[in-house]
C-alpha cells in the first residue's frame, strides 16, 4: 500500500470511529473503509 | 429457524429453470476454506439447482482451485492486487476500485449470503454486498456486530472457546447452510495392506506440532520394522529448514530409497493427486489432513497446544486422533507456554504403537495398545476413533477409555441437547461411564443449573412484567426502567454461575450472545423476544438437567450391578 494511502485510511478509521460514538448511521463508502482497513490488517498480519 | 428454512422450504417451490446464488464468505486459511468446501460440497450433492459462489483470500483459496472448481460456480480471490492497494494514489481511489470489486458480487443477485469465517474485514465485507439473506456475522450501520441465525450465534459463541463444543467446524458450516443435511456418503474400500504412507509433521503453528526430532523417531522405527513401507513427507517452502534435518539425520540414512522427502517441492494439487496412492495419511492438525478426508484417505492426526481434536479433526468415518490429557489442554492462541507440556506427553512410542497396529490390522484398539504399549504412556493421552452418526453428524469416540473424562460427557451431553434445541434433532447416543471425577461434577453442575432455570424464569418475569406496563393504559416509565435494572441484575448473576461453574459456559455464552442480537425495532419487540429468550433458555436448561439426572442415574445403577457382581464372586 502506498505510504500516503495507508495514512489516509488510518486517519479515516479514527474519524469514522468519533463518528460512530455520535450514532450516526455508517454509509456505505464508510463501511467501505472499515472493510478495507480491516482487510489490509489482516493480509498484513497474515505476512508476518 | 431462519437460515434453515431459506434453503430447506425453497426445495420444492423454485421453478426448476430457476438458478438461487448462495454466497459463501470465507476469508481465514487454507485449513477453514477446505472444511468450508466440504460442507459446500455436501450442500451441492443434495440441492444441485443452486448456484454456490465464494469469496476467499486469494493466499488461501488460489493454491485450492483445482478443488474449489468441483463445487463452486466461481470464486472471487481478494488480494491487495485485486483491491487495487499498490495502484491507487488517494483514498478516493481506493474506495472507489473497492466499489468496482463490490459491483462484481452485486451482479450475482445473490439470495443468502452466508459469513462463514467470524473476522473483522469478513463482517464489513457482508455487510456491504447485498443479498436478500444474510446469515453470519455483519456489521450493522451502528458499528454493531450483527449475528442472527442461530447457528451463527452458536460459532461466535463455541467455537474456539473452551474444550467442550461437541461439533466438527464441517457440520456447523453444513448446518448454516441447510436444515438436516446428511454426511457425504463416501464408502471407504476394505482395508488392504498398508504400503504407502504420506507424513505431513507440521502444522501453522509452533504450539501445535512435534519438534522434528520426535519425527525422525517415529519415521526411524517405521521403516525399520516395515521393509515394504514407503514414506512421503510433505510441506511447503517455509518448512524446508526443518526437512534439512530428516535429510541429514545419521538414524535414517539407511533407509533413504523408500523415504522420499517432499517438502517445499509439490503444490497442494500435487498433493492432492499424491493422495491417490497413499494408503495412510500421518501429521498434526493442518489441511493437509483435510484434503486426506476429502480424498477419503484414512487419517492419524495427533492434536496438540489450541487444536480442539472434535472441531478441526479430518471428516469422515473410521480416522484416529490423538489428543494429551494435559490439563491445559486445548489451550488458546495467546496464552503463553515456553515448555509444551502437551507435546510431551504425546510420546512418540504411543503414536507408534497406534501405527503399528493400524498397518496391521486397519484398525487401533484398546486391547491391542494395551498389551503392547506401556500404561505411563497409554495415561497421558486418549486416542478417538471418527464415526457419523445416524443423522450425518461427525463424532470421536474414545478408543482405550470406556470411563469417560469430564470434558468428554458433557460435550456429549451438550451434543444431543444442541441437537435438539438447534436442529429439532434426536441424536441416539449411549450412556457413557463416568468416573469418580466426572460423576462429582456433574453432580454439583445440577445446582448450577437450577440458578440458571430460576434466573431465565426471572428474566422471562421481568420481560413479562415490561410488556404489561407499557399495555397498561398509562405507562409508568419508571417501573419499566426498575424491570429492565432487574433484567440487567439477572445477566450480572448469570455470568457468576459462569465462574462458579465453568462447564456451563457454553449454553450461558449462546444465550449471552442471541440476548446481544435479540430481534425487534422497538421497545415491544425487543421485550418480546427477551421473554422468548429466557423461555428458550429455560428449554436447554431442562434438557441438560434431565440429560444429566439420567447419566448419574445409569451410573448409580452400572456400580450397583457392578458392587453386587464383586459381592457374589467374594
Amino acid at each position: 500500500m502506498k505510504c500516503k494511502c495507508r495514512e489516509e485510511i488510518k486517519e479515516a478509521v479514527l474519524k469514522l470511529s468519533a463518528n460512530i460514538k455520535s450514532n450516526r448511521p455508517l454509509s456505505e463508502e464508510e463501511l467501505t473503509i472499515l472493510f478495507l482497513a480491516a482487510f489490509f490488517e489482516e493480509e498484513s498480519n497474515e505476512s508476518k | 429457524m431462519k437460515a434453515n428454512n431459506i434453503v430447506a422450504d425453497t426445495r420444492n417451490n423454485i421453478p426448476e429453470n430457476a438458478t438461487k446464488t448462495i454466497c459463501l464468505i470465507q476469508l481465514t486459511r487454507i485449513g477453514d476454506i477446505l472444511q468450508t468446501y466440504q460442507a459446500a460440497e455436501i450442500f451441492k450433492q443434495q440441492y444441485p439447482h443452486y448456484k454456490l459462489i465464494l469469496i476467499a483470500r486469494s493466499r488461501f483459496a488460489h493454491p485450492l482451485s483445482f478443488l474449489l472448481r468441483n463445487v463452486f460456480a466461481k470464486t472471487y480471490y481478494l488480494d491487495n492486487n485485486v483491491l487495487n492497494i499498490d495502484s491507487s494514489d488517494n483514498l478516493v481511489d481506493l474506495v472507489n476500485s473497492c466499489k468496482a470489486v463490490i459491483d462484481n458480487f452485486k451482479n450475482e443477485s445473490i439470495s443468502v449470503l452466508i459469513n462463514l469465517s467470524f473476522s473483522k474485514s469478513s463482517g464489513y465485507l457482508a455487510s456491504i454486498i447485498p443479498a436478500e439473506h444474510k446469515l453470519g456475522l455483519v456489521y450493522d450501520a451502528a458499528n454493531n456486530v450483527v449475528i442472527k441465525d442461530k447457528w451463527s450465534q452458536y460459532i461466535y459463541s463455541n467455537v474456539m472457546g473452551g474444550p467442550l463444543n461437541p461439533f466438527n467446524l464441517v457440520d456447523l458450516f453444513k448446518s448454516m447452510l441447510g436444515h438436516n443435511l446428511p454426511a457425504l456418503n463416501k464408502e471407504r474400500p476394505t482395508f488392504k495392506k498398508v504400503s504407502h504412507i504420506l507424513i505431513h509433521p507440521f502444522a501453522s503453528h509452533d504450539k501445535k506440532m512435534w519438534k522434528i526430532n520426535k519425527w525422525e523417531e517415529i519415521l526411524y522405527q517405521l521403516l525399520k520394522n516395515s521393509p515394504d513401507i514407503t514414506i512421503s513427507i510433505v510441506g511447503s517452502h517455509d518448512e524446508v529448514i526443518h526437512g534439512e534435518g530428516i535429510d541429514n539425520s545419521p538414524l535414517l540414512q539407511k533407509y533413504k530409497e523408500r523415504l522420499h522427502n517432499l517438502i517445499g517441492k509439490t503444490s497442494l494439487e500435487d498433493i492432492y493427486n499424491l493422495l491417490g496412492n497413499i494408503d495412510l495419511f500421518i501429521g498434526h492438525d493442518s489441511m493437509v489432513g483435510h484434503l486426506a478426508s476429502i480424498k477419503n484417505v484414512p487419517t492419524i492426526t495427533i492434536s496438540l497446544g489450541t487444536v480442539r481434536a472434535r472441531e478441526t479433526s479430518p471428516y469422515g468415518e473410521n480416522n484416529y486422533t490423538i489428543t494429551p490429557q494435559t490439563n491445559c489442554f486445548p489451550c488458546f492462541p495467546n496464552d503463553k507456554c515456553e515448555f509444551h507440556q502437551c507435546h510431551f506427553d504425546v510420546s512418540y512410542q504411543v503414536l507408534y504403537s497406534a501405527l503399528k497396529e493400524y498397518i496391521e490390522t486397519g484398525s487401533i484398539t484398546k486391547d491391542y495398545q494395551l498389551k503392547n504399549s506401556s500404561c505411563f504412556h497409554l495415561n497421558a493421552v486418549a486416542i478417538y476413533k471418527s464415526k457419523l452418526s445416524p443423522i450425518g453428524f461427525f463424532q470421536l469416540e474414545n478408543v482405550l477409555e470406556e470411563k469417560c473424562s469430564v470434558n468428554d460427557v458433557f460435550s456429549m451431553l451438550y451434543r444431543i441437547s444442541w441437537q435438539f434445541i438447534l436442529n429439532n434433532s434426536e441424536e441416539p447416543q449411549d450412556f457413557l461411564t463416568l468416573t469418580t471425577k466426572s460423576h462429582q461434577i456433574l453432580l454439583n453442575s445440577l445446582s448450577g443449573l437450577q440458578h440458571l432455570y430460576e434466573l431465565s424464569d426471572f428474566g422471562k418475569k421481568y420481560s413479562r412484567y415490561i410488556l404489561e406496563e407499557i399495555s397498561s393504559s398509562v405507562p409508568r416509565l419508571e417501573k419499566i426502567k426498575e424491570y429492565s435494572t432487574k433484567i440487567d441484575e439477572i445477566d450480572g448473576l448469570t455470568k457468576l454461575v459462569k465462574q462458579t461453574h465453568p462447564h456451563l459456559s457454553p449454553v450461558i455464552d449462546f444465550y449471552t450472545v442471541q440476548k446481544g442480537n435479540l430481534a425487534g425495532n422497538n421497545i415491544v419487540e425487543l421485550t418480546e423476544s427477551s421473554f422468548l429468550l429466557y423461555n428458550d433458555a429455560i428449554n436447554t436448561i431442562s434438557v441438560l438437567y434431565e440429560l444429566i439426572e439420567k447419566t448419574i442415574a445409569e451410573h448409580k445403577t452400572k456400580n450397583r450391578i457392578t458392587d453386587n457382581l464383586t459381592e457374589q464372586n467374594y
